[in-house]
């Protein structure tokens, strides 16, 4: 910059005291956000004008200076005080316009973008860096860039439009002469202010905010167009844009006109219906920004004032009704669009990472003009950076006559580039098609979702799965087995074996006798024996005999079986001799009756392909059980599939352990004698003991089974199951979790195969391959298998593009022929293909979505019917039997998930007032909800198998209603008593306070006085929530460290009534982790690498006695860490003599904690002081890792990762001390809400901790230490066991645990060690009583 | 746009009660909900319903500037300024 500019810039003013303004509403929720993450520069708005031409560079500079001068917004300083943040105008503190010339660069544009990009992703301390910058970028005589950008608590896009349309009129008028200013003077920030405050303290705030509630309950949960798991909004959005053509612009205006209501108004509607789509339910909620400058003081004052309000948006029949009632929540949203959307957010209580008030932004720029700045230079904005997108922007720019752009901005979190791409074409088609269907005086359903090419693919490319098979029948099948290899073992159970000569002739001679009863060909014939050699006889048998079998549980009550076998009315039923008299009045035969020996007659009644080979009963939901008919042809299609897609061979040991009953069981059965192989029956009942399954395994070298998921979680459990080898593990029956697989590959060696299909299509109808390498967060249920097509459609029966879920339709061979003696409901469930001429297609009731690879993801039922630990049960079935229950007069059953991975059924019951009396009177209510348990649960016993009795039971005296009048299943009350949680909040503090917890914790009841955050189900994490929303409403910042020590309503409140807060911020040298008071001996528990102990509180709380967390003084910037673990352990000793004088203490310590409560139990017992119980969390001494290459900063760094929650193998790219950091800022974890000087002090203990461990050697301890195994992990250094510690120790007790290293100290784990290590308390006070 | 409203061309020149009508039809409310001194922006005015209402306006010959409008969005200021430019503006040819 030259020096003349210097001087006409810097005209000087008079030198006043700048005054000190707060921040408005607006800006203190993105200061707010920009302190969550210092590291992030998404708050940087920044467009760059490039200029073609002639252009006057002296006077565009000053043009440039004098604007920035005359805008005080770009001259803001702000501070962080005690009384929140604060700011002023520093009037020598605009961006001068510096110029820098890239014109010798090779590629001078590119150079530009480079530079542009580099700056604009600098993140900006707003306390310390000045808000805005522009720059001149040179790239060659006549080309040049403007570049403007600007912190978002400066301004937002309106203020940035503002600028660049003043820098315009500016450098024309200085053209026509040097000194010429514009008419118009831009407006005071300290109007925006004023106008701000004037808001937030009027009454029309506290009626907008009642309105805002009142207009939002009841609104659905906000997500966006893909259902990825919300990340933290980028620095650095996805953007797209789209010229949308002549047609669609006319059409739109046409549209307008017609309708009567606006274009961008239409426009947002069918916008907002788009995004419905995607999301499903019946209304979606959408955000709109609201620029908040009609009839403002803000009008013409570049500063932060838009508003993001959220828009609920319901499906509509028409086009017209959709955009008359958009628009008029539209114009009243703007009535009270003053009120910010962050305050409805925490309004709503909705905080924390996954909870949002809106999902996707809809923005329709009408006014949009393209910047001129003069004739003969051409112009083109390009807007860079517009703020914090969190999902996805779908912007509209231009007046629709000349141009209309789509302009797509992404969270490149949640969007990949090719998804982007894709929205713009299904957005634009999808408009086109709407305005022509309104055109057409055709419903808003007619319009479908995917486009043409998304409809080929998802309908047809994937499901090409066409594959020629023989003419075939299990029969002929396994026949031919049979005949070609008679010498081969075709089963075995524990004890005994069978060739498949013997299988032949004892099916053979089965058959013709059953076939002399009149079994053949479409006969039904029971079969109702445990599992045994006999009962694959039987199976066989009637196959061989022409007929279909069904499967008989003898653990289902009488009542049910009537059930089944009247409507199967089978002739004979193949029983055992025990249970011969359940089948009163019917054909029995019982093995002992069985022949032997066959006749020479020839079984003439051989099944053909579109004979039914078996029925299976599932659960119905008017309470009658439904039996599938399968045939040969679609169970030979999935057998020959699995064979070949699989590589069976005679080799393969295949385990049957799946109950007849379920489907599964069917290939069980059937593949082996396929493949001539050998079918291991397991024991009756070995299916649910996980140990003696695994001995079975091993004994019988089993190479192939299947799982349940919820029984392989079970099965992994159990540390005899760790390291088994086989060929292949299958599940299906529920969905299979992402974190389950990879516990299945770190414990187990085998492939792991996803599969699908309900009973109505022959077992299953997909598979996935859920390998070691497969990293799907959600494990798809995968492709079709042979000749099968999977539909996922609409409610129209119209194809639905990725990521949108919809009806999971089945078709193909494999289809069913219906049900038994049910022609109605076959019809009903079984139907013409729309999309297939001549073709079937099973409607599966569950709801799925495609991903773009062709895979299919399972999202969970669409209608009544759930599953249970892979079991099919409808709840109509069971609310059929409770009505029959006395006094029951309305009953509903529901599926509750209130722990995670926690399913449980609870029936709701309505009793009529004479029952309900024998319930009530004095009995307390714990006893009359037990009484009411035993009386539902012994009726149901009677009527419905084991697994359909419901948990718990709540009687209700009236049910919740939605708004349209139906049920209301999520406000169903828990079934338990809420805990005490004292009295309802007093003064206006503790009212605040409470509805602060409930804010925070997401709960609809505000808390009691004496209720404890951390029992209402808070972590560190939400306490760093409540930290911050406390801050927010009170100006003061009380620490994490009040929330650990206090953490009841009224505690905070009285902290907050009393005059001084001491910001104890949860990381001095100790934290009370346990609010019990008593005389017993406390717990000390020693931090991990990461030098907090925060992480102890669940476990110290399940304890149930004093406990303290001793953390590192690395935490403090101002203490130096020790030398040594043992200087170490000395100061912790020193520490726990403070805090407790004398007596007998207790030491914890997980992972480094453990090395280091080794090194304290020692130099304790040194001074004389009794050391009770010393347990080591999955702690393993130090020459463990002293030969591990010393890890290097990063790699100690990338440990905070695992810290934190993530997999630091999944993240190669964070190699950088910002970039984890960074990472850690973005994520929604505990660590990452930690204030810098609190990450930065983690950081240190984690590297300094790390180089300290490598140079300890242990001493011995004289007393007992008790070791805990993390029994999940250590796959890889299977050496790392509980004696390595027995060198150090009187004695080592090794206790292993079904849980992976980073879990030892969550909730869940704190509910197993607890219990272990209160009884080892007791026993060590026993023993050191004696001693003393 | 809007070209088919019941106000449309009822009366050869604009009057406080045509603007309050029109207004009121924009808004989706009734007339005597308008107030002379509301601020509209509190009726859910947006800048695009200024815009036609401006275009609308237009129509009977004068020229209404958008952007004066946008300034003080009261049926009184606004009624001010047409008035003065109907007033001022020649017969139309």
């Amino acid at each position: 910059m030259s020096s003349v500019q210097e001087n006409e810039v810097r005209t000087p003013r008079a030198k006043v005291t700048p005054t000190m303004r707060p921040l408005s509403e607006a800006q203190t929720g993105l200061w707010y956000a920009q302190q969550l993450a210092p590291d992030n520069p998404f708050c940087n708005t920044a467009h760059a004008l490039w200029i073609e031409g002639e252009l006057d560079v002296e006077t565009f500079t000053r043009a440039a200076d004098r604007v920035a001068r005359e805008t005080e917004a770009l001259a803001l300083c702000m501070t962080d005080g005690d009384t929140g943040p604060r700011q002023w105008v520093d009037p020598d503190g605009w961006p001068r316009l510096e110029r820098i010339d890239l014109s010798a660069t090779p590629q001078p544009a590119q150079a530009a973008q480079a530079w542009m990009r580099e700056e604009r992703l600098t993140p900006v301390d707003p306390t310390r860096d000045a808000l805005a910058c522009q720059r001149l970028l040179r790239l060659g005589e006549r080309h040049f860039v403007w570049y403007l950008r600007v912190h978002h608590l400066a301004t937002d896009g309106y203020g940035m439009a503002l600028l660049g349309e003043r820098l315009a009129e500016r450098y024309r008028l200085a053209l026509q002469a040097a000194d010429e200013t514009p008419e118009r003077q831009l407006g005071a920030f300290s109007a925006v202010l004023d106008e701000d405050a004037t808001y937030s303290q009027g009454e029309k705030r506290q009626r907008d905010a009642a309105w805002w509630r009142e207009t939002l309950s009841g609104a659905p949960a906000a997500t966006g167009l893909e259902t990825a798991v919300l990340a933290p909004a980028s620095d650095d959005s996805h953007r797209y844009a789209m010229a949308l053509d002549a047609t669609l612009r006319e059409g739109l205006r046409a549209l307008s006109q017609t309708l009567g209501q606006p274009w961008p108004d239409v426009l947002t509607a069918l916008t907002a219906e788009y995004c419905r789509r995607h999301v499903g339910g019946a209304e979606c909620i959408v955000g709109v920004p609201w620029m908040g400058r009609l009839g403002s003081a803000s009008a013409r004052v570049p500063a932060m004032v838009m508003n993001v309000l959220p828009l609920r948006v319901a499906r509509a029949d028409d086009v017209a009704t959709l955009v008359d009632e958009t628009a008029t929540a539209l114009m009243k949203a703007r009535r009270h669009g003053r009120y910010r959307g962050e305050q409805i957010r925490r309004d709503l209580g909705l905080i924390g990472g996954q909870r949002r008030l809106h999902g996707p932004l809809i923005n329709v720029q009408p006014f949009e003009r393209p910047l001129k700045l003069s004739e003969g230079l051409d112009t083109r904005l390009e807007i860079l950076a517009t703020g914090p997108v969190d999902d996805v922007t779908l912007g509209f720019r231009g007046d629709a006559v000349q141009v209309l752009t789509l302009e797509i901005e992404a969270n490149p979190a949640l969007y990949d580039a090719d998804q982007v791409e894709a929205h713009a074409l299904r957005l634009s088609t999808f408009l086109q098609a709407a305005i022509e269907t309104h055109a057409r005086g055709a419903g808003l359903d007619d319009v479908g979702l995917a486009t043409p090419a998304e409809a080929q693919r998802y309908l047809h490319d994937v499901n090409a799965t066409a594959h020629s098979l023989p003419e075939a029948t299990l029969v002929s099948l396994y026949e031919q087995t049979m005949a070609d290899s008679p010498a081969a073992v075709a089963l075995e159970a524990p004890g005994c074996r069978m060739t498949y000569a013997e299988l032949e002739r004892r099916t053979r001679a089965l058959a013709q006798q059953l076939r002399e009863g009149g079994v053949g060909r479409e006969s039904v014939v029971a079969v109702a024996m445990p599992r045994s050699l006999e009962q694959v006889i039987a199976l066989v048998a009637v196959q061989r005999a022409g007929g279909a079998y069904l499967p008989l549980d003898l653990a289902h009550p009488d009542e049910r079986l009537q059930r089944i076998l009247d409507s199967a009315r089978p002739p004979c039923v193949l029983v055992s001799a025990d249970a011969r008299h359940r089948f009163h009045g019917l054909t029995t035969l019982t093995p002992e009756a069985w022949r032997e020996q066959p006749t020479e007659a020839t079984l003439d009644s051989a099944p053909r392909p579109q004979d039914a080979a078996y029925v299976i009963y599932t659960s119905g939901s008017t309470g009658e059980p439904k039996g599938v008919v399968v045939e040969h042809r679609a169970i030979v299609n999935r057998l020959e599939w699995m064979r070949e897609q699989f590589g069976f061979s005679s080799d393969d040991r295949i385990l049957q352990k799946t109950p007849a009953t379920f489907d599964v069981s069917v290939w069980e059965f059937f593949l082996p004698l396929l493949a001539g192989a050998t079918l291991v029956v397991a024991p009756p009942e070995a299916h649910r003991d996980p140990r003696a399954l695994a001995a079975l395994i091993r004994e019988h070298r089993i190479t192939t089974l299947h799982f349940v998921p919820s029984m392989l979680a079970a099965f992994l459990a159990t540390p005899d199951t760790h390291g088994l080898t086989l060929t292949r593990v299958f599940v299906s029956g529920e969905a299979l979790g992402a974190e389950l697989r990879d516990r299945f590959h770190t414990l187990i060696d085998a492939e792991l195969y996803n599969l699908y299909g309900p009973t109505e299509a022959a077992v299953d109808v997909s598979w996935w391959p859920a390998g070691r390498e497969d990293r799907s967060r959600a494990v798809p249920i995968g492709y079709p298998v042979w000749n099968t097509r999977l539909y996922v459609l609409d409610a129209r029966m119209r194809p639905l593009p990725p990521g949108v879920a919809g009806d999971l339709y089945l078709g193909g061979v494999q289809l069913a022929r219906g049900y038994l003696r049910r022609p109605a409901l076959t019809a009903e469930r079984f139907i013409g293909d729309p999309h297939v001429p001549g073709g079937r297609l099973y409607k599966s009731g569950d709801i799925a979505r495609w991903r773009r690879d062709g895979a299919l993801e399972f999202l969970g039922r669409g209608d009544d019917q759930v599953k249970l630990r892979g079991l099919r049960i409808e709840l109509g079935e069971i609310e059929a039997a409770l009505l029959t229950a006395p006094a029951v007069m309305r009953a509903e059953v529901m599926l509750r998930e209130d722990l995670p991975g926690e399913p449980r059924l609870v029936g709701y019951v309505q009793l009529e007032t004479a029952g309900n009396e024998k319930f009530e009177g004095e009995q307390p209510d714990s006893e009359r909800a037990a009484a009411l348990r035993s009386r539902l649960a012994t009726h149901l016993a009677a009527r419905v198998p084991d697994y359909m009795i419901p948990a718990a039971f709540v009687a209700l005296e009236s049910w919740p209603l939605t708004a349209n009048g139906k049920l209301d299943r999520r406000a169903l009350p828990l079934p338990m008593c809420e805990a005490d949680e004292g009295a309802a909040p007093r003064s206006q503090t503790e009212r605040d306070m409470a509805a602060l917890f409930s804010e925070v914790l997401g709960r609809e009841r505000p808390p009691g006085v004496d209720a404890d955050f951390f029992d209402l189900g808070g972590d560190s994490l939400t306490a760093v929530h409540l930290v911050l929303a406390i801050q927010q409403r009170w100006q003061r910042d009380i620490g994490l460290g009040a929330i650990f020590s206090t953490p009841t309503v009224a505690g905070l409140a009285a902290l907050i009534d009393s005059a001084s807060v001491a910001g104890d911020d949860g990381l001095g040298p100790w934290v009370r982790l346990s609010p019990a008071e008593s005389d017993e001996a406390p717990l000390f528990a020693i931090h991990p690498a990461g030098g907090v102990a925060w992480n102890y509180r669940a476990l110290a709380r399940a304890i149930g006695r004093p406990a303290f967390g001793l953390q590192s003084p690395a935490l403090d910037p101002e203490q130096a860490l020790p030398s040594s673990i043992d200087a170490l352990a000395r100061d912790y000793v020193e520490r726990v003599r403070e805090l407790h004088p004398r007596g007998p203490v207790h030491l914890v310590g997980w992972s480094v904690g453990g090395i280091i409560a080794q090194a304290m139990a020692v130099r304790l017992r040194a001074l004389g002081r009794e050391v009770g119980l010393v347990a080591l969390l999955d702690a393993y001494p130090a020459e463990c890792w002293r030969n591990e290459p010393e890890p290097d900063p990063v790699a100690a760094l990338r440990a905070l990762l695992a810290i934190a929650g993530h997999d630091p193998e999944a993240h190669p790219e964070l190699d950088s001390r910002e970039k984890i950091v960074g990472f850690l800022r973005r994520g929604d974890s505990t660590l990452g809400n930690l204030p810098e000087a609190a990450l930065n002090g983690v950081v240190r203990a984690v590297t300094g901790t790390n180089r300290l461990i490598r140079n300890h050697y242990h001493s011995r301890y004289g007393g007992t230490l008790l070791h805990l195994r993390a029994g999940l992990d250590h796959a890889d250094r299977p050496e790392l066991q509980a004696g390595l510690w027995q060198p150090y120790a009187r004695e080592v007790e090794a206790l292993e645990l079904p849980l992976t290293h980073a879990e030892m100290t969550s909730r869940d784990a704190a509910n197993r060690i607890a219990p272990l290590l209160i009884e080892r308390l007791q026993r060590t006070r026993v023993s050191m009583g004696e001693s003393a | 746009m809007n070209a088919s409203t019941p106000t449309d061309a009822r009366d050869p020149a604009l009057s406080l009660e045509r603007l309050r009508a029109d207004i009121a039809q924009i808004l989706g409310e009734s007339p005597e909900e308008i107030a002379d001194d509301d601020n509209l922006v509190d009726h859910g005015l947006d800048s695009m319903r200024v815009l036609n209402l401006a275009s609308r306006w237009s129509e009977t010959g004068v020229e209404i500037p958008f952007a004066e409008l946008m300034e003080q969005p009261t049926l009184n200021e606004w009624w001010a300024r047409i008035d003065a430019l109907q007033r001022r503006a020649p017969e139309a040819p």
